[in-house]
């Protein structure tokens, strides 16, 4: 036999040798698998101005014993998606597992008023130490069969579920509507594959709405407006709220996710010359249902309790620049909403007022209508009541003073002997607040067009998430105001703050602590 | 002084002091609160009048529950005062001064209920302590005798408002700090830091400072088994047999968890100052390896007299499965 023909001859052999060899060695580098599912943990609520934290507890499959639990701080976007492995007991297996997620706020924990409600503490890391309404709770049953290998399987904690808590045992869960709790679905096993990017911030109510509206410009009655763009934020407060210096009446409780959309809201609260300007209107007059009170006395500090604080001087009245510049008091609230309508608006809703007050310029909700916790004389109106009436000195017993406060709206020089609402100025934005409202923590108190009822009435549960307002309940004419005045303390400056009543006391009403500003509807930007 | 002549009733919206009570009011079919505001009042007086002054305070903030009125704020603020709890009594004062001379209400109180009033706060001034307190980190949890502090003015907080209740955060790292003189517990507070636990003693009207620092604590690692004998290593040091509990630094560790004929757990753990991590290895027990078996060897061992190639192929290690993954936080559960 030929060399040729001795290789054609062991060629074949040796290929299929090789071949033989390569098939051996694949089959015995064959690395052995493991069951196991990654739970990947993402949320479309911001962070962290919304939630910052995610506490996951791990429960046998019935959800009635507990296997583990972990917290974890993730205040940064990126920290999204998290992900945890689950396996069997042994490497291959059925994972069979009931899990409950929470995703919540650190800097809203509970007060302790709530935790003795509770009948109990919580330690560190417990997310029922904190608030609920700023909590999304997630039940994830989770089955799989044994043999699966490295899979997967992916919880969004959705912002519409704020508030709505899960239970574990029933498997009730809140899943993507609001406040709606559904049977929990099984988790959905999918092929291990890279992790997709987070969803963090995509949140639809919490996205601002830009308002389309163009807002009217100042005519020199201070009638300017501002556009609020639409979105979503925490109305009302908790229980005994310590971060709300006068924390106790519960008017502000139970707190509840709402989603505003953009309106326009004045600038100023109505001015007494725009008051009359309307009602001198030669088209189209206002006619008041009630004219505002008129003073009884020069304004003073040390005459006894009368209107004399009372800013509108009367339809016929002189023009006068200092005094027209004031905003109009001693007025109902059927008046003032009627004043609204007739220039085609309303009095704004409470969820708009606080909104507008607290969050809408804003990335986190603040206390008083400006960035920071801060008050001070210079930056808001209020505290300026006389309780010295020798001296005529403004406001002594609370935190003001005689101070530097300036003249109505920043007309004229700045003086340091008056007292009450002719004398003040509110720049309530702040120094870095942003949205340029102005009268909204001090100055005079506003009326809203909701009525004097808790959070926790039956109009109010029952409103929906998207611009609620409680403007009807049977047997109730009073409606409430916001925001704080140029007599109260500091105390009562807070927006959360709320309060009513008054219109069944007619002589408190004409004190000269509330007046009000519009608004009209505004509209999307395409 | 207190007012023990006045009453709380409401007429028309107005507030107002009336005399004492009488039969023909109730027989002419006062209003049932009226008539138990009234009531609680005159229990009130006669409590202060026997210097039972913590049994008065009970009754009269029953009476401000039901009907709020200046001379029932007034007396409020008397028994607080006779009690020693200035900051309450100077903040009831306050209140006071808001609604007898403000504009919610303005009822008719007397001169002279306005001047006691004026007075009082002036000495209540005088004897508060004043406190510069300088507190690290800032937010760390203060209560004073077992209450939050209240907010004051800008920059000042209060002692003895608030309701009973853990502390809360001041949210400020130097402050004005307003008490009670007299003898305090004073609690700070924070997670991953030691408490700081305070007992003294302020005579009247001092001013003094408080220097609250707290110091950061080490994590706590806790590790159970559910086999008993399992020995716990930390970053493959023997701490000794589960269950048991280490504190170290703040960081990151490797836990394994070793049994004999049980598959090792193994998993890393994150903890902060002051954490407690609680760790449970479910341990299972080990499938005996091929590569333990008689034959398997002898059968290799036949297999490399049969050729290098399949001496190679079978004498290898068995692989091992692949490390559980954990996801990016690298915590990995075993379910039963």
């Amino acid at each position: 036999m030929s060399v040729v023909a001795l290789r054609n001859a062991l060629e074949p052999a040796l290929i299929s040798a090789l071949v033989a060899f390569a098939a051996l060695v694949a089959a015995c580098t064959t690395t052995p698998t493991r069951d196991e599912v990654v739970v990947i943990i993402d949320t479309d609520a911001p962070v962290p101005n919304w939630v910052d934290h995610l506490n996951v507890q791990v429960f046998d499959a019935t959800g009635t014993s507990l296997l583990e639990s972990r917290d974890y701080a993730l205040p940064d976007p990126a920290d999204w998606p998290l992900s945890f492995g689950i396996h069997p007991p042994s490497s291959r297996g059925a994972v069979q597992t009931r899990l409950r997620i929470r995703a919540y706020n650190s800097s809203r924990p509970i007060s302790a008023w709530q935790a003795t409600v509770a009948g109990t503490t919580f330690p560190p890391g417990d997310p029922d130490g904190y608030d609920a309404t700023w909590t999304i709770d997630r039940v994830v049953p989770i089955s799989t069969t044994a043999g699966t290998g490295f899979v997967q399987t992916r919880v969004t904690l959705r912002g519409d579920c704020f508030g709505v808590a899960a239970d574990v045992a029933t498997g009730m869960t809140c899943v993507d509507a609001p406040n709606q709790l559904v049977a929990a679905p099984n988790a959905t096993i999918m092929a291990s594959s890279s992790i997709a990017p987070s969803v963090v911030g995509t949140w639809p109510a919490a996205q601002p709405i830009a308002c389309a509206t163009t807002p009217h410009a100042e005519t020199g009655l201070f009638d300017e407006e501002l556009c609020v763009p639409g979105g979503a934020y925490v109305m009302g407060a908790a229980a005994d709220d310590n971060s709300i210096p006068n924390a106790g009446n519960l008017l502000e409780f139970p707190e509840r996710v709402v989603q505003v959309s953009p309106f326009v809201i004045e600038r100023y609260e109505v001015s007494v010359g725009r008051f009359r300007a309307a009602m001198n209107d030669p088209v189209n007059p206002f006619v008041p249902p009630s004219e505002p009170t008129q003073p009884d006395a020069p304004i003073d500090c040390g005459a006894e309790f009368n209107h004399r604080f009372c800013t509108w001087r009367g339809a016929e009245a002189s023009p006068d620049p200092a005094a027209d510049a004031l905003p109009v008091n001693c007025i109902d609230s059927l008046t003032a909403q009627a004043f609204c309508q007739w220039e085609g608006g309303d009095l704004p809703s409470e969820a708009q007022w606080e909104y507008a007050a607290t969050q809408a310029f804003r990335q986190v909700k603040s206390v008083y209508p400006w960035v920071g916790a801060a008050i001070s004389c210079d930056i808001a109106a209020y505290g300026r009541w006389s309780v010295e009436e020798d001296t005529g000195e403004c406001g002594l017993d609370v935190v003001c003073g005689p101070l530097p406060v300036n003249v109505p709206f920043g007309a004229g020089e700045p003086t340091h002997d008056c007292v009450g609402v002719a004398c003040v100025r509110d720049e309530t934005p702040g120094p870095d607040g942003g949205g340029g409202l102005i009268g909204m923590g001090g100055n005079v108190s506003e009326w809203v067009r909701d009525l004097d009822v808790s959070f926790d009435a039956p109009c109010w549960q029952n409103a929906a998430r998207l611009d609620p307002v409680c403007d009807s309940v049977p047997g109730v004419t009073t409606n409430m105001f916001r925001g704080g005045t140029w007599a109260i303390a500091a105390l009562f400056v807070a927006s959360e703050l709320r309060t009513g009543g008054i219109v069944e006391n007619p002589e408190l009403a004409e004190y000269g602590g509330v007046g009000f500003r519009c608004m009209r509807p505004g509209t999307v930007s395409p | 002084m207190l007012v023990v002549a006045g009453l709380v009733q409401r007429e028309s919206g107005r507030a107002l002091a009336q005399e004492a009570p009488s039969d023909s009011a109730q027989d002419a079919g006062e209003n049932p609160t009226t008539v138990q505001a009234r009531e609680l009042f005159a229990k009130g007086a006669a409590l202060s009048r026997r210097m039972q002054w913590a049994e008065a305070l009970d009754a009269f903030e029953q009476v401000a529950r039901i009907r709020s009125h200046p001379v029932v704020t007034f007396n409020i603020a008397v028994c607080e005062r006779a009690l020693g709890r200035y900051t309450r009594a100077r903040h009831t004062l306050a209140e006071f001064s808001l609604a007898a001379t403000g504009p919610n209400g303005a009822p008719d109180v007397p001169a002279a209920i306005v001047e006691d009033a004026r007075n009082y706060a002036r000495e209540i001034d005088g004897l508060l302590v004043h406190l510069h307190v300088t507190l690290r980190p800032r937010d760390a949890r203060v209560a004073i005798d077992g209450r939050p502090l209240a907010v004051g003015a800008p920059g000042v907080l209060v002692a003895g408002l608030a309701a009973p209740g853990a502390g809360e955060p001041a949210a400020q790292d130097d402050f004005e700090l307003i008490v009670d003189p007299g003898a305090h517990i004073i609690r700070a507070s924070r997670d991953g830091h030691g408490d700081i636990v305070l007992n003294p003693s302020y005579p009247p009207g001092v001013h003094a400072a408080l220097d609250m620092q707290l110091e950061t604590l080490p994590a706590e690692i806790r590790v159970e088994s559910t086999v008993p004998g399992a020995i716990v290593l930390l970053d493959g040091r023997d701490i000794g047999v589960a269950p048991v509990v280490v504190n170290r630094p703040a960081g990151v560790y490797r836990v394994e968890v070793q049994k004999k004929d049980h598959v090792t757990y193994a998993t890393s753990v994150t903890v902060d100052a002051g954490e407690h991590a609680n760790l449970t290895a479910r341990l299972t027990p080990e499938t005996r390896p091929l590569t333990s078996r008689w034959w398997f060897w002898s059968g290799a061992a036949a297999v490399v007299v049969g050729g290098i190639v399949a001496t190679y192929v079978l004498t290898r290690p068995t692989p091992q499965p692949p490390a559980y993954q954990g996801g990016s936080s690298g915590w990995v559960v075993s379910t039963p």
